[in-house]
This record gives structure tokens, C-alpha cells and sequence, in this order.
């Protein structure tokens, strides 16, 4: 025998289960398209006779369940999928921000077979040819000057557009930091309101969401690994020695159990490629320890905060950057200059009014920052002074050239076919040859470039695996969330239908006695 | 396997972008006419085309030098024949004078004919070409050859028959050009060369014959030894010619090679760089249709949901 209204009960906790199903299908709809949502579930059990909604147990056999209960609402989500993504998604940012940096440093370079500096080399080679055909022509030497200027303008102009990009870098790490710092403060304090939930034992799914959106984020910029405490409160470490046990608290950027985050600093005081003090940032990390250390490309393994850490510093075959190519450049220059120059010395030009009448020798082709080839860079690149005064001070002829004499020697060009030579030479101190080192230069800047661009693309379809794997589990199907309402529906309407129908027998039941 | 409206709309907008940017690039390539727009493109070809381009450039401008190494000694030649015909007037007088028929007057007669003769052989030594003049070493900018009060022959201010130093500097100076790498060709004779040094010089052996014959006491034998150093002087300038000649031909094989290899390097630039319009039209125009047919297929396929069937 049930008590009178043990139905009712019965049909009430039905209409309160669906009821609340509905929400949540509402729910899940109206946020399909948030970004970070987990889809939501409503975990119904049935309640048994005994406990749950009703306070006393019937003694019989004829026992029904009392209902149905709603144990919570549950997010549909794999945590392994998400470790993968942010480790991937680190290193898809590191790729990528490494094949723009390239796609920039090409875009500047620009070579091919009608522009760039190897064609401006070439009309110079092409230049000192012709001077070597007629050395006292002032046409063809006011040729040669120009063009040399070119290519000295070039080589700057160069030079000024890397240093450039290198600024671009700085600056991304400085931007970078401040997001990374943001985004652990924002995760500390939803660590905080978390851990209320957990205490009052509430639901806490939106939150969740909103932090695994952050540590997705913050992986985009530092590769990090992570961990969930007491009150699922998270610690995050960061870089390449976030696994080590002995070394992982130096890089620690939230403790969970104490809720401390600890901020990266950004200093501006590290100098740029040509020595200007206080240009780039430095960034450091005052750990857990109490240690101050320091952040480099070298301490990440992934994030497009290495990216920019090795395009702006990365000066070695090894880990090229933009200041190997800067360094390339320069290295290409000074052989150049002391090449030429070394030549050049040993001619002799001609007298005439713009160089106080005097064949001079000894003089420089290029300047070479009074004789410290290590100052020269392809920042200062720039002609002699002697030969920006006067065309006739290249100097083309091998002997004393004297106008007043009967032999005058205006038209010996045997300096100028030297200077020819240096074009093709292939023993050139520290570069070879010219033209080797410059297009081995370039040649190693595209070959970076298409295999960032490669290594990107297949990053990103690694990623966007991934990312379907985790849309296939957490993703919200708007198919699907219509069917269950239609389900929910049916059931709140037959909930509805029993109570009407119990109550309808109660009405009887109470008519009878009058 | 569970298929979420997000799974399929980011599938279709990876392919819509894959495909957008296929059309993209061939557009590009058709409207750049060529197939390396950035250097990562393709690093080997894109490389093999700066070089193509630089050897080119090195090729036209060595080719420009064998044309003009071509010029000059075609009016160097012209120069030398001139001086051919001098020596076969001389050698004719030298035999007509050395018969003994020759009285005081004839002699004199011979006379003024060589003072003429001297004048024009100093003239061609003085020739130009293109305003510089050819025989003068490194002196190309002032006629090397000048005829002096007392009737002697400075060449770049030096006396030629004057056996010292001075002679040495200047019988060295040869104008070179380059007519390939490492390669000089010597275009030109200087003075010294070209008249000779010293006793043999032709203005010394001119003047001591006409010495010879206003000397009314020589005799048909001093006259006749003459004769010896006109052909031998006559000889050097044939040699001089066969030596042009050679130069000539040489320097047309030079250029002729140059042509050819222009032609191949053109090749080489064009393989590396060039597209093949109809491929690359071709390809466009698939980029193209698949473009269209995703956008058609995706549109059929995200908006349809089960909330358009329910009544």
C-alpha cells in the first residue's frame, strides 16, 4: 500500500527532471557557437524506494521507485584531448610565428633575377668592365661611383629593413608577455571561484570552460604543462624544464595550493643589433624559489613567444634568426670593402680640379671607419671620401698619372682590370667569393622560409585534428540537441499527464465520501 | 562517430581556404608570368635564376668588349695597310734611286718625297679611333707622335732612337681588354712597336736616306743597303697584320661563342622562372571549378538542420 500522494511525488520529480533537461538542452544550444563551450548533460538516476525523495520505506514487496533524480550536470569533456592540443598548439605557434618572420626577412630580400642586391653587384662588376675600356672617361667613371652607390644604398637599405623586423619581434615579446601575465592572473582568479563551487559542491562547468579557454590561450604563447590540485585549483609551470622535478619550480607561474601567480617582467634593457643601449626587452621570471631567471628562446620549447625570442636573437647556423642573417650581411660587406679596397690602394687616380690636382694613391674605394674593418657594418656601408670628392680618384691606372707629362698615363687601366677580377675572385678572406656568399646567404633565408611555411601546414592539420576529435566529443550537434528536446518534451507532457491523472483519481476519490 | 555543426563548418572553411588559395596563386603566377613569386617558391630554381641573370649580365658586357676589341683593330689593320703601301713606295724608290741613273735632281725629287712620306707616316701614327688616339701606349688622349724644329721624332716626349730607360717605359704600355674572364687581348700597337726602336727606327732609317741621297758623294751601294732594311721593315709590318688577322678571327669565334651562350643562359633563366601558360591556365582553371563546387556542396550541406523538418 503507497501513500496517498506517493504518485504525485513521483510525477512531480519527472516533471522537475525534464524540466531541468530542457534547460540544459536550451543551454547548449543557445552556446553552439561559444567558443570554449563544453556540451552539457543532466545525469538522471532513478530513485530507489528507500531514501532519495521519500523519508520512510514501505514494507512490502510491491515497492516502486520513487522517481527520478537529478545527480548533476555534466560536462562532456577529454582531458587527454586537451593536453594534446596545448602541447600541439604551442608548437604550431612557434612555427608559425617563425614562417611570417621568414615570409617578412624574404619579402625584404627580395631576389631575383632582375632586383635585389646581386643585380646591383652585377652592374657594378659590369661598371669597373667598361672603366677598364676606357679609364679617362669621366662618363663611365661617374658611372661606376653611382652605381657603387647603389649598391652601398642597397646593402643599407637592407640592413635597416632587418633591424626593422627585428623591432617587430621585440615588440611582439613585449605584447606577449603582458598577454601571458593577464592570463594567469585571469586563471588564478577563476582557480579561486572554482574552488567556492567546490565547497558549496555547485556547479561550476561555466567556469571550467572559461579557464580551459585560458590555458588554451596561454599555451599559444609559452608551451606549459599543468595540473589539477585541491578544489581543482591549477598550477601551471612553463618551458622546458616544466617536467623536471628539480628545476620545474624556477618556472612556475601559478601555484595552485597557495593561489600565488608569478609574473614575467619585461625590461627594456638589452641593446639591438648595433649596440644602441636599452632598445630590445629582456624578460625574467622572480620564481617560486626566489630565484630571478632568466627567460630566453633557449629556456621554451614551444609558444610563439620562443618564435620570437629565436627570429629576433638567433644568430647561428644552428638557430638562425634574423641576426644570423644580419650578421651574414655584415660579414659580406666587410669582405666586400676590404676586398675592393685592397685593390684600390694600389692605383692611382687622376689629377683634375675637384682633387686638388694630385694623383693621388693610398686612397680607399669604400669606407673602411679609419681602418677598423670590425666597426664596418652593412649599416655604414658608404664610399670613400676620396671618391664621393671626385670620379677621378678611382683609381684605374697602376702608375703616377701626371698630366703634364708627355706620357701621361691617363689611360693605363691596369688597376681597373684588378678591380675587375675581384668580382670573380674566389680567395677572399673570410667570404670566398662574392657572389657565393650572398647567394649561399640568400639561398639558406628561402629554404628557412619554404620549410617553416611546410612545417606550418602540417602542424596546423595536426591541430585541426585535434580540434575535430575534440568538437566530436565536446561539440554541441544542434541535429542532436533538437531530438532530445523533442524527447524531453514527450516526457515533460507524459510527466503532466500523470499528475492530471492522479489527480483526476484523488477528485474521484474525495467525491465519493460526500 | 559523433558529428558536431562546428566539426562541419570547420572542415568546409579549411577546404574553402585551401582551395581559395590555390586559385590565388595561379592567378598570380598568370598575371606575374612567373612561377617563383617569393623566393621560398622554389630556393633552387629561384637561385638558378639570380645566376642565369648575372652570368648574362657578365656575358653582354664581354660581348660589348669583343665588339669593340673588333672595331678598334679593324682601323688598326687599316692603319698597318696604309703603312704596308708606304714601305712598297719605298722599297720601289730605293730600287729606282740605287740604279745610279739617278742625277741630283731625280735626287732631289726622291727627296721632298720622303719629307712627304714622313709627314704621313707621322700622321698615321697619330690615327684615332672613336677619339683616342691608337698607337700612343696609354697616351690616348694626345696625338703621341710629334714631328720637332730640328726634324727628329718625339714619341710621348721621348726620342725613340735614343737607346735608355726612357725608351723602355714607354715600349711596354699594351691597352688590353678583357674579352672573357681572366682573358686579356692586347688591341693595339704602341709607338715603340709600331716604329720600331733605336737604329731600325723607320723615322732614323728615313732620315738617313734621305741624308744618304742629298749627300751628292753617295754611291748606288749605300743607297742599295737601304733596300735590306725596307723589307725587313716591310716584313714586320706583315707579320703585324697576320697578327690582326689572327686576332680578327679569333675574337669572332670569341663572339660568336658568346651569342650561343647568351642563348642557353637565356634558356636556363626561362626554365627556372618562366610558367608554361597553357599548364598554368589549365591548373587556374581546375583551382577554379573546384573552388565553385566547394562553396556549392558546403552551402548545401551547413544549412540544413533537423529544426527546418519539424512540424
Amino acid at each position: 500500500m503507497s501513500s496517498t500522494f506517493y504518485g504525485l511525488e513521483i510525477g512531480k520529480s519527472g516533471l522537475f527532471a525534464s524540466q531541468k533537461t530542457l534547460e540544459v538542452i536550451g543551454n547548449n544550444i543557445a552556446n553552439a557557437d561559444t567558443e570554449g563551450y563544453t556540451r552539457q548533460r543532466v545525469n538522471l538516476s532513478s530513485v530507489a524506494s528507500y531514501g532519495g525523495n521519500c523519508s520512510w520505506t514501505p514494507a512490502d514487496n510491491a515497492v516502486v521507485g520513487c522517481g527520478v533524480n537529478i545527480d548533476g550536470i555534466q560536462q562532456i569533456r577529454n582531458e587527454y584531448y586537451d593536453t594534446q592540443y596545448r602541447n600541439q598548439y604551442a608548437t604550431l605557434s612557434d612555427l608559425s610565428a617563425k614562417a611570417k618572420a621568414y615570409g617578412s626577412l624574404e619579402t625584404v630580400l627580395n631576389e631575383s633575377s632582375t632586383t635585389g642586391v646581386q643585380t646591383a653587384l652585377q652592374t657594378l662588376y659590369d661598371d669597373f668592365q667598361k672603366l677598364s675600356g676606357a679609364a679617362d672617361s669621366k662618363d663611365i667613371r661617374t658611372l661606376v661611383r653611382e652605381d657603387a652607390k647603389n649598391v652601398t644604398d642597397t646593402f643599407q637599405y637592407y640592413s635597416k629593413q632587418l633591424v626593422s623586423l627585428q623591432d617587430d619581434q621585440d615588440k611582439a615579446i613585449n605584447v606577449s608577455v603582458n598577454e601571458v601575465n593577464d592570463l594567469v592572473d585571469e586563471i588564478s582568479k577563476l582557480n579561486t571561484q572554482i574552488g567556492r563551487c567546490q565547497v558549496n559542491n555547485s556547479n561550476a562547468n561555466d567556469l571550467l570552460d572559461k579557464r580551459n579557454l585560458a590555458l588554451d590561450k596561454l599555451s599559444g604563447y609559452v608551451d606549459i604543462s599543468y595540473s589539477e590540485g585541491d578544489n581543482r585549483a591549477v598550477s601551471i609551470y612553463m618551458g622546458k624544464n616544466k617536467i623536471d622535478a628539480s628545476k620545474k619550480d624556477d618556472y612556475c607561474l601559478l601555484d595552485g595550493s597557495t593561489g600565488t601567480a608569478y609574473k614575467l617582467t619585461s625590461t627594456q634593457n638589452k641593446a639591438n643589433y648595433y649596440g644602441t643601449a636599452d632598445q630590445y626587452h629582456n624578460v625574467t621570471l622572480v620564481s617560486k624559489n626566489g630565484n630571478t631567471v632568466n627567460i630566453t628562446g633557449d629556456s621554451l620549447t614551444g609558444g610563439s613567444l620562443k618564435g620570437n625570442f629565436d627570429n629576433r636573437d638567433g644568430d647561428t647556423d644552428a638557430n638562425p634568426g634574423i641576426a644570423h642573417t644580419l650578421n651574414q650581411l655584415d660579414t659580406l660587406v666587410r669582405g666586400i670593402v676590404s676586398a675592393y679596397n685592397e685593390v684600390h690602394k694600389n692605383g692611382y687616380g687622376i689629377p683634375s680640379d675637384d682633387n686638388g690636382n694630385v694623383s693621388k694613391t693610398n686612397m680607399n674605394f669604400f669606407d673602411d671607419q679609419n681602418g677598423d674593418l670590425t666597426k664596418v657594418n652593412a649599416n655604414n656601408f658608404a664610399l670613400s671620401s676620396d671618391v664621393l670628392a671626385s670620379v677621378n680618384n678611382i683609381a684605374a691606372s697602376s702608375q703616377t698619372v701626371d698630366l703634364t707629362a708627355t706620357n701621361t698615363q691617363k689611360a693605363n687601366n691596369e688597376n681597373a682590370l684588378k678591380l675587375v677580377k675581384v668580382s670573380t675572385a674566389t680567395n677572399l678572406g673570410t667570404i670566398g667569393s662574392i657572389d657565393e656568399y650572398l647567394q649561399s646567404m640568400i639561398s639558406s633565408v628561402a629554404v628557412a622560409s619554404s620549410h617553416y611555411t611546410k612545417l606550418t601546414s602540417n602542424q596546423q592539420t595536426i591541430v585541426d585534428n585535434i580540434t575535430d576529435s575534440r568538437q566530436e566529443t565536446s561539440g554541441v550537434s544542434t541535429n542532436e540537441e533538437t531530438t532530445n528536446i523533442i524527447a524531453a518534451e514527450k516526457s515533460f507532457s507524459a510527466a503532466s499527464h500523470v499528475i492530471t491523472t492522479l489527480n483526476d483519481m484523488l477528485d474521484t476519490l474525495l467525491n465519493m465520501v460526500r | 562517430m559523433r558529428v558536431t555543426d562546428k566539426m562541419v563548418s570547420n572542415r568546409f572553411l579549411t577546404n574553402l581556404y585551401k582551395s581559395t588559395s590555390n586559385t590565388d596563386r595561379y592567378g598570380q603566377q598568370l598575371s606575374a608570368n612567373t612561377k617563383i613569386l617569393k623566393m621560398s617558391d622554389d630556393p633552387i630554381n629561384s637561385l638558378k635564376a639570380i645566376q642565369a641573370g648575372k652570368d648574362i649580365s657578365a656575358k653582354t658586357q664581354y660581348a660589348t668588349n669583343v665588339a669593340d676589341a673588333q672595331s678598334t683593330l679593324t682601323e688598326v689593320e687599316t692603319c698597318l695597310d696604309h703603312m704596308d703601301e708606304m714601305y712598297q713606295r719605298l722599297t720601289t724608290l730605293t730600287t729606282a734611286a740605287s740604279t745610279g741613273l739617278y742625277g741630283s735632281n731625280e735626287r732631289a725629287a726622291v727627296v721632298a718625297e720622303l719629307n712627304e712620306m714622313k709627314t704621313e707616316l707621322v700622321s698615321t701614327g697619330n690615327s684615332t679611333y672613336n677619339g683616342k688616339y691608337l698607337f700612343g701606349g696609354y697616351n690616348t688622349a694626345s696625338a703621341p707622335f710629334e714631328i720637332q724644329g730640328d726634324g727628329s721624332v718625339l714619341y710621348n716626349g721621348v726620342n725613340l732612337v735614343a737607346n735608355g730607360a726612357d725608351v723602355a717605359g714607354v715600349s711596354n704600355q699594351e691597352l688590353k681588354y678583357e674579352i672573357s674572364e681572366g682573358t686579356t687581348l692586347n688591341v693595339s700597337y704602341n709607338g715603340a712597336q709600331l716604329m720600331g726602336t733605336g737604329e731600325n727606327n723607320l723615322v732614323n732609317v728615313l732620315d738617313n736616306f734621305i741624308n744618304t741621297l742629298e749627300d751628292p758623294n753617295s754611291t748606288t751601294s749605300d743607297i742599295a743597303a737601304f733596300q735590306d732594311k725596307f723589307s725587313a721593315g716591310l716584313d714586320k709590318v706583315l707579320n703585324m697584320v697576320t697578327e690582326v688577322g689572327a686576332k680578327q678571327s679569333r675574337l669572332e669565334l670569341v663572339a660568336n661563342r658568346y651569342e650561343d651562350e647568351q642563348l642557353n643562359l637565356k634558356d636556363v633563366l626561362s626554365d627556372a622562372e618562366d610558367i608554361d601558360q597553357a599548364q598554368v591556365i589549365t591548373d587556374y582553371k581546375q583551382a577554379s571549378a573546384i573552388y565553385e563546387l566547394t562553396l556549392q556542396v558546403g552551402a548545401r550541406i551547413i544549412q540544413p538542420s533537423l529544426l527546418d523538418f519539424l512540424k
